[in-house]
C-alpha cells in the first residue's frame, strides 16, 4: 500500500502560544485561529522535526511494550488516532501530506 | 449639556428635525427620533448623558428611528430603524419604539465597530479593575450586571465589552440596561426610586424595562479601567452555585466565540486576547440566584 508522508507547514505562518492545557495558533494567511490540544501539539512539533508517515509517528509515540501512551490501546489503536487527528489538522492546513 | 438640562422643547426640535448627537463612552452617535412618546422615554432614560445640537461633535453614527411607512406613522403606528447601511430590523409597535432605539444603536457598535475589540458581554468595574462577563444571550448577564450596578459597581456596559487593543484596557459604555420579565421586579426591590424605565409589555421577549445608567458610571464614561478577570455566567436555578477557574484554551475559547469582530482584526486581536488570557484569571460561574452569584463575584474581585 502507498504511504502517505506527513509533514508540519512552516512555523513563520503562524502566531503561536503554547500553554500547560494545549496551544493557540493564529495562520497568518487564512486569518483564522486553532486552539489545540496536547496531542495535536505533540504531532505538530514530531512534524515540525522532520517530515514522517503514520507508522513512523506511532513507533516515535509508542512505549518499549508497544502499547499507546494513553494506555488504551495497541499500536494499531494509536496509529487510527495520529491518522484522524492529521486528517483534522490537514483540513484546518496545519500540515501537508504527499505519497511517498 | 447634560439631555435632563436641554430645555424640552429644543430637545424635542432636534430629535426630531437635524438629530441630537448623543456623546457616550467612546462614540457619538446622531438620534432622530419620531415619536413624542419616544423622545419622552429616551429623555427619561439617557437623562444623565451628554449631547449637543449637529455640527459640534464628529458623529460616528446615524440612528433614525421612525414609521417604516408614512402610512404606518397614523393608521396601527410602528416604529424601525434606519441607520447608515442596510440592516434586517423588523418594524415593532410604535409603544416599543424604545426598544427599537436600542437595537439600532447595539447594532451600529455590534457591525461598525473596528478600533476597539468587542465582545458580547456585560462589563462592571470596581477598584480600577474591570470583570467582564462574555456570554449567549439568556445566561443572565444583564441581570448580574444590574444587580452589581446597584450595589456599588460601576456600570462599564450591559450589552458590549470593548477592549482598546493597544494597552487592554476596558472602555466604558453606560448604557441602559435592558431587565426582561422577573428580573425587572428583582432589580426595582434594589434599586433607588426611579432608576427604573416604564415597562413595556407584550415584546417578543416578555415584558421589558430599563435600569438607566447610574449617574456616577456616566459621569466617568471617559475613563477606561484594567481588566480584572473573565467571568462566563451561567444562570441554572436548579443546580447549586459553582465557580470553576477556566483553562488558558478554554478562556481563549469563550473569548473568541463571544466576541462581535474578532475575525476582522486578524493578529493584533489574537496577541491581545492570548495576551490577556496569559496575565488574566477566567471562571465559569453557575448561579442559581442573584444574590449568591453578587457574593461569587464578590469573592472573584477580592482574589484579584
Amino acid at each position: 500500500m502507498e504511504k502517505i508522508i506527513w509533514r508540519a507547514m512552516p512555523r513563520e505562518l503562524f502566531l503561536w502560544r503554547d500553554w500547560d492545557d494545549g496551544s493557540a495558533i493564529y495562520n497568518q494567511q487564512s486569518g483564522r485561529t486553532h486552539i489545540l490540544n496536547l496531542t495535536a501539539r505533540i504531532i505538530l512539533d514530531e512534524l515540525d522535526a522532520g517530515p514522517a508517515t503514520v507508522s513512523e509517528l506511532a513507533a516515535r509515540f509508542s512505549l518499549p511494550d508497544g502499547s499507546s501512551p494513553d494506555g488504551e490501546g495497541g499500536p494499531l489503536d494509536l496509529e487510527a488516532t495520529l491518522a484522524d487527528t492529521l486528517t483534522v489538522l490537514k483540513k484546518e492546513g496545519l500540515v501537508s501530506s504527499c505519497h511517498a | 449639556m447634560r439631555i435632563r438640562d436641554i430645555p424640552r422643547a429644543d430637545l424635542d426640535r432636534y430629535l426630531s428635525t437635524g438629530g441630537l448627537d448623543l456623546c457616550l463612552g467612546p462614540f457619538v452617535m446622531r438620534l432622530k427620533l419620531a415619536y413624542g412618546a419616544l423622545r419622552e422615554a429616551f429623555a427619561d432614560v439617557y437623562g444623565a448623558c451628554l449631547a449637543a445640537p449637529p455640527g459640534e461633535e464628529i458623529t460616528d453614527f446615524h440612528v433614525r428611528i421612525d414609521a417604516p411607512s408614512r402610512w404606518r406613522h397614523w393608521f396601527r403606528p410602528q416604529a424601525i430603524a434606519d441607520i447608515d447601511s442596510p440592516a434586517p430590523f423588523v418594524p415593532l409597535p410604535a409603544r416599543l419604539a424604545p426598544l427599537m432605539l436600542e437595537q439600532g444603536m447595539n447594532w451600529c457598535v455590534a457591525t461598525r465597530v473596528f478600533n476597539l475589540l468587542t465582545f458580547h458581554a456585560s462589563v462592571v468595574e470596581r477598584g480600577g479593575k474591570a470583570i467582564l462577563f462574555p456570554g449567549r444571550s439568556g445566561a443572565g448577564k444583564s441581570t448580574l450586571c444590574a444587580g452589581l450596578a446597584v450595589n456599588g459597581w460601576r456600570l462599564f456596559c450591559d450589552e458590549f465589552g470593548l477592549l482598546d487593543m493597544e494597552n487592554g484596557e476596558v472602555r466604558a459604555y453606560p448604557r441602559p440596561i435592558s431587565l426582561k420579565n422577573r428580573s425587572i421586579g428583582l432589580i426595582r426591590a434594589m434599586a433607588p426610586a426611579g432608576a427604573i424605565s416604564a415597562s413595556y409589555p407584550d415584546t417578543p421577549k416578555g415584558t421589558i424595562a430599563f435600569l438607566k445608567p447610574p449617574e456616577q458610571s456616566v459621569a466617568r464614561d471617559q475613563e477606561p479601567a484594567e481588566l480584572g478577570a473573565f467571568i462566563v455566567p451561567v444562570f441554572d436555578p436548579g443546580e447549586p452555585a459553582a465557580i470553576s477557574r477556566l483553562s488558558k484554551t478554554e478562556a481563549l475559547g469563550y473569548m473568541t466565540l463571544y466576541s462581535m469582530n474578532y475575525d476582522r482584526l486578524g493578529a493584533p486581536a489574537f496577541t491581545c486576547l492570548t495576551d490577556l488570557v496569559e496575565r488574566r484569571p477566567a471562571f465559569a460561574l453557575r448561579y442559581p440566584d442573584l444574590e449568591v452569584a453578587m457574593a461569587q463575584v464578590d469573592d472573584i474581585h477580592r482574589s484579584l
